[in-house]
């Protein structure tokens, strides 16, 4: 379970303590045990459910936001940059 | 004068024929909050503008159908300028540059932003327990959990910290916290309601809800939310709402279908209150009947793979970069992005985990593709029952409102309490949770359910019950 | 080189639309200031909703109709997850063919000069990413400067199926495609980064190699030389070729390794809930099939229905305004086709080269033209003509200048006197009366009876 947890501990970028590692394995197996049943649920292909079926179309027409107030909220900005960590 | 004894209608009229002015009940609202609230924990942002604001509606006479009326919004709505944090340390300090829909509407119509209400983190949960925050109590009993997501909002209803409040229900977060605290909360017709602005849990599943003590002031305020937004491309257009024919709702002869199956799983108190609730039902006319609906029993099941999965790809965003905790950028991106996430929940990280799981290669169809599958017979399995009877009624929870703690090293009996909420949000339709009465002292809500964009219809039953059941009023705390 | 299998992956900007595809920023970024063109939807915060722009929906139906491609009644839009900092929400809305998903449009083909037919599996929409840049070297950099004005823009991915042989193929295509584009409004061309290719390729079933990051339709050629170089460099030594993404190194002119933790990630798809399934209503469809026609189909009914040239037909298909010209001018003049299709093919263009000027909508003049040529005007006569057409002065073709019996007999004289030996050959060899009736028909200046002058050229030797 642990090289599980692991794993898709680092596919969501998430990171556990060791503490959090037994509580969240424990939830885990309750949420788990929940969805057993459906493993007697048969399925072919099922096509998407989307529970609204009606196209909202927006028009091409440029509307201006507040930038600055926007970027005003963003944790660090460098010469109206967003400031980031490195991609390596 | 203890306004919040009085209904959010009446004190609408009051403030409306100016026998009291908006100043004077936000201050009284916010003063009661700051007295109170210290042993609820119902609000995380209290909104010091809001006399001021106030004082300004009342000077340019700009009252709207809300007149000055203080609400309270759950912390997981954006409020404009106003702190909002989903009771999430990562969002601690985001203050959202924009407002959402309904909050727009509630402002043109008058409406006073009091404060931010607690909340189970990001909306997951259903007793109030896993904020970021620290736990709201239950007004009623406060060694007891106020039920969640929406812990926070019916806390505030139920003490008399606020006349009304929005809430959000994606798992029956609305209805939850209205059984465990006593009071009315609405599920409204998926797409009925707005969700540009409500920070997503799971978007397929959730809508944004009016709180209020009682039948007719949760249906007001449903009144000024609900209703297409092209901002929103999930959201659908409602016929027009009345409150003067939900007032007027004839009970009589109305079709009332019993889910037995789920009710024989609920625990012998509040069956035995739920059965007093089926009663009353008879009692203003309807036709009570029980069924059986194949296949509700996956219902759950499918609601958390379907939640969680869509869960773990909206909660991808918080990284620091934009908005939020800052990240640092000295190390590695991956690792930077790590560091801001560890500020999430025990709760939340279980969700996401989960979630994408559901979706990774290998499960995706086993999981998703079968939660689809269930979702969708439930939906055609509830609408078929509502094309026979005018509505189902089951109990909102199975169980009596759980000591705060208590269940923590007991997760699935906590998973396990949303059972008869879930349904509902599956199938996109409306279901109302309204107080029945006391079980050993704590609230015993029962649940109506009704065919998409049956609200009125929904508020009118509602309505009946409620003159039959009565109302719990507020607590004196 | 029939070992070889290319497959490409094309995005295109939709640089004719005014905003992005989900929010109404403006789409048009380039040269603007860093974060000026965002809006809270484009830069993810919490709360935030896509709303599909209604004009992306129609440059797609009319890239897909050009491209002969089938489009889908209902599509969806699906949801890319995965973490990297020019993405806010880190997932991207795209469209898929899997797990239940069906993307805007599936197949359709491109012709190659060489007849060679490129097919393409399928076409969808989907947003594009912001840009990360770094002000000193990536190593020493301390942090990343991310640009979202490009985030949310409308991208078309179009991607074929590895039908393509050489690299030389590979850049026909996208010029090709690029000219389609150009003529249905959309320029990519003349705008950085709107065209942006990776590319698939594989030798003999060998594994399957991506390279990425291709800018520039020179750049796929030689980036594919060389990887194609690379392959069999490594199969003559016996060793493995393996299955990864590399880039292309411009500056270097060679394909470098990824790190691998960039290659098969699983980008968990799932239906994106927010938005609806994309319908294309048939009233839209209906009204862009009336402007776009697929350019296989035109070539195939001016070759069927007027007898042009495949590769005449193909050339004027290409070009919008060669096109409606044709069309305009055949329509009345059905029996001038041929003729018209060669003017707008070759002359016009040849002209149209050294000038800078439009073409001309006198269909009148350009018939004329035709009937011209028709009437076995020389190639200067017509140039001439034409000329006068394209600067819009009236075209008047010496239609009056017709050769009589007499002309025709003098002609016949010129020409049997000047060309004894020809002449005796010709009573024998047909191919030599041939010759002569060419030297003959040069001879003549205006509209001649060409039946008569054959027969009065026989009978002058006496056959």
């Amino acid at each position: 379970m642990k090289g599980e947890l692991e794993y898709l501990a680092d596919l969501v970028l998430l990171e556990l303590t060791r503490e959090e590692r037994r509580e969240v394995a424990k939830r885990l197996k309750a949420l788990k045990s929940v969805l057993k049943k459906l493993e007697n649920v048969e399925v072919g292909e099922e096509p998407p459910f989307l529970p609204t079926l009606r196209l909202k179309l927006r028009k091409d027409e440029p509307k201006v936001f507040n930038v600055e107030e926007l970027l005003s909220i963003v944790p660090k900005v460098k010469d109206r940059y967003v400031k980031g960590p490195k991609t390596i | 004068m203890k306004w919040e004894r009085l209904s959010a209608i009446r004190l609408i009229e009051e403030l409306k024929s100016g026998s009291i002015t908006s100043e004077e009940i936000s201050a009284y609202f916010l003063d009661r909050i700051k007295k109170v609230d210290h042993i609820l924990n119902s609000f995380i942002t209290l909104n010091e503008k809001a006399v001021k604001e106030a004082e300004k509606i009342d000077k340019d006479k700009k009252g709207g159908r809300l007149a000055g009326l203080p609400i309270a919004i759950k912390d997981n709505i954006t409020t404009k300028g106003i702190r909002t944090t989903c009771a999430s340390r990562i969002l601690e300090n985001y203050v959202p540059p924009y407002d959402a829909e309904v909050i727009s509407r509630i402002k043109r119509e008058g409406g006073i932003i009091i404060g931010k209400t607690n909340m189970d983190e990001f909306a997951m949960g259903s007793s109030g327990e896993n904020s970021g925050f620290g736990p709201t109590k239950n007004p009623r009993d406060l060694n007891r959990v106020p039920g969640g997501s929406s812990s926070g909002s019916a806390a505030a209803v139920a003490a008399g910290l606020a006349p009304l409040a929005l809430g959000s229900d994606t798992g029956g977060s609305i209805r939850a916290p209205a059984s465990f605290t006593g009071i009315v909360g609405l599920k409204p017709t998926y797409g009925a309601v707005s969700r540009f602005g409500l920070i997503a849990y799971a978007n397929s599943l959730e809508q944004i809800g009016p709180m209020g003590k009682n039948v007719l002031d949760a249906a007001y305020l449903y009144s000024i939310i609900y209703g297409e937004d092209e901002k929103d491309s999930t959201s659908l257009p409602s016929p027009p709402l009345s409150i003067e024919r939900i007032s007027n709702f004839e009970a009589k002869g109305v079709k009332v279908a019993i889910l037995t199956d789920l009710v024989s799983r609920v625990d012998e108190p509040v069956r035995k209150v739920f059965e007093r609730g089926i009663n009353y039902v008879s009692e203003i006319g309807a036709e009570v009947s029980e069924v059986k609906l194949e296949g509700i029993d996956l219902a759950l099941p499918a609601y958390y793979v379907i939640a969680c999965s869509e869960a773990s790809s909206n909660l991808a965003r918080y990284d620091g970069v934009r908005f939020g905790v800052d990240c640092r950028t000295n190390l590695s991106w991956r690792d930077a992005y790590k560091e801001v996430r560890k500020l999430f929940g025990k709760e939340v990280k279980v969700r996401i985990m989960l979630g994408a799981y559901a979706l990774s290669a290998g499960f995706f169809e086993e999981y998703y593709v079968k939660a689809v599958k269930v979702r969708r017979k439930i939906r055609e399995g509830l609408k078929k029952l509502l094309k026979r009877y005018d509505y189902i009624a089951i109990p909102t929870m199975p169980v009596l409102p759980w000591r705060i703690g208590e269940k923590l090293d007991d997760p699935l009996y906590v998973y396990l309490s949303d059972a008869l909420t879930v349904p509902a949000n599956l199938a996109g339709v409306p279901a109302i949770s309204l107080p029945i009465g006391l079980a050993d002292g704590l609230p015993v809500g029962i649940q109506f359910i009704a065919d998409e964009f049956e609200e009125e219809k929904l508020f009118g039953l509602a309505k009946r019950f409620e003159e039959e059941a009565g109302e719990l009023g507020v607590v004196d705390l | 080189m029939n070992d070889v299998k290319i497959g490409l992956e094309i995005h295109v900007q939709l640089v004719s639309l005014k905003t992005k595809l989900f929010c109404s920023c403006s789409a048009d970024y380039r040269g603007k200031p860093p974060n000026t063109n965002v809006c809270p939807v484009c830069m993810g915060l919490p709360g935030t909703l896509p709303v599909l722009n209604e004009k992306a929906v129609e440059e797609a139906i009319k890239v897909a109709k050009a491209l002969s491609a089938n489009i889908s009644n209902v599509s969806y839009f699906f949801r890319k997850n995965y973490f990297y900092p020019d993405l806010a929400k880190n997932f991207q809305i795209t469209q898929y063919d899997k797990a239940g998903g069906i993307p805007f449009a599936t197949g359709g083909y491109l012709k190659l000069s060489n007849g060679r037919r490129i097919r393409i599996r399928r076409m969808q929409l989907e947003e594009d990413p912001g840009r990360i840049y770094y002000e000193v070297g990536i190593q020493e950099a301390k942090y990343s400067l991310i640009d979202y004005n490009r985030h949310g823009v409308a991208l078309i991915e179009i991607v074929t199926e590895p039908d393509i042989r050489e690299p030389r193929e590979a850049r026909e295509f996208l010029e090709k495609l690029s000219g389609i584009l150009e003529e249905l409004g959309i320029p990519v061309g003349g705008y950085e980064g709107a065209i942006r290719c990776d590319a698939n390729i594989s030798l003999r079933e060998g594994a399957r190699v991506e390279v990425k990051n291709i800018t520039g339709f020179s750049a796929v050629e030689k980036a594919l030389s060389y990887e194609i170089t690379r392959q069999r460099n490594l199969i003559k030594r016996g060793i493995k070729v393996e299955r990864e993404t590399r880039h292309w190194d411009e500056r270097r002119r060679i394909t470098a390794s990824l790190r691998k933790k960039e290659m098969e990630e699983d980008y968990r798809y799932f239906p994106e809930p927010d938005l609806p399934p994309l319908i294309v209503r048939k009233d839209v469809l209906e009204r862009i099939e009336g402007i776009v026609k697929p350019i296989e189909e035109v070539i195939k009914d001016y070759v069927k229905k007027y007898g042009v040239e495949e590769v005449i037909a193909e050339r004027i298909a290409r070009d919008r305004r060669l096109r409606t010209l044709f069309d305009r001018s055949v329509k009345n003049r059905p029996d001038l086709a041929r003729h018209l299709a060669s003017l707008l093919a070759n002359e016009i263009p040849f002209l149209m080269k050294r000038k800078e000027i439009e073409l001309p909508s006198n269909v009148k003049g350009l018939l004329i033209v035709a009937e011209a040529r028709r009437d076995g005007l020389s190639r200067d006569e017509i140039l001439k003509l034409l000329e006068d057409w394209l600067h819009g002065k009236e075209v008047i073709h010496h239609k009056a200048t017709t050769l009589k019996e007499a002309d025709l007999e003098d002609i016949v004289k010129k020409v049997t006197k000047k060309n004894p030996k020809v002449v005796e050959d010709a009573k024998k060899n047909p191919r030599a009366l041939n010759y002569l009736m060419g030297l003959a028909l040069r001879e003549a200046k205006g509209v001649i009876d060409k039946k008569k002058l054959f027969d009065l050229l026989r009978r002058s030797l006496g056959l």
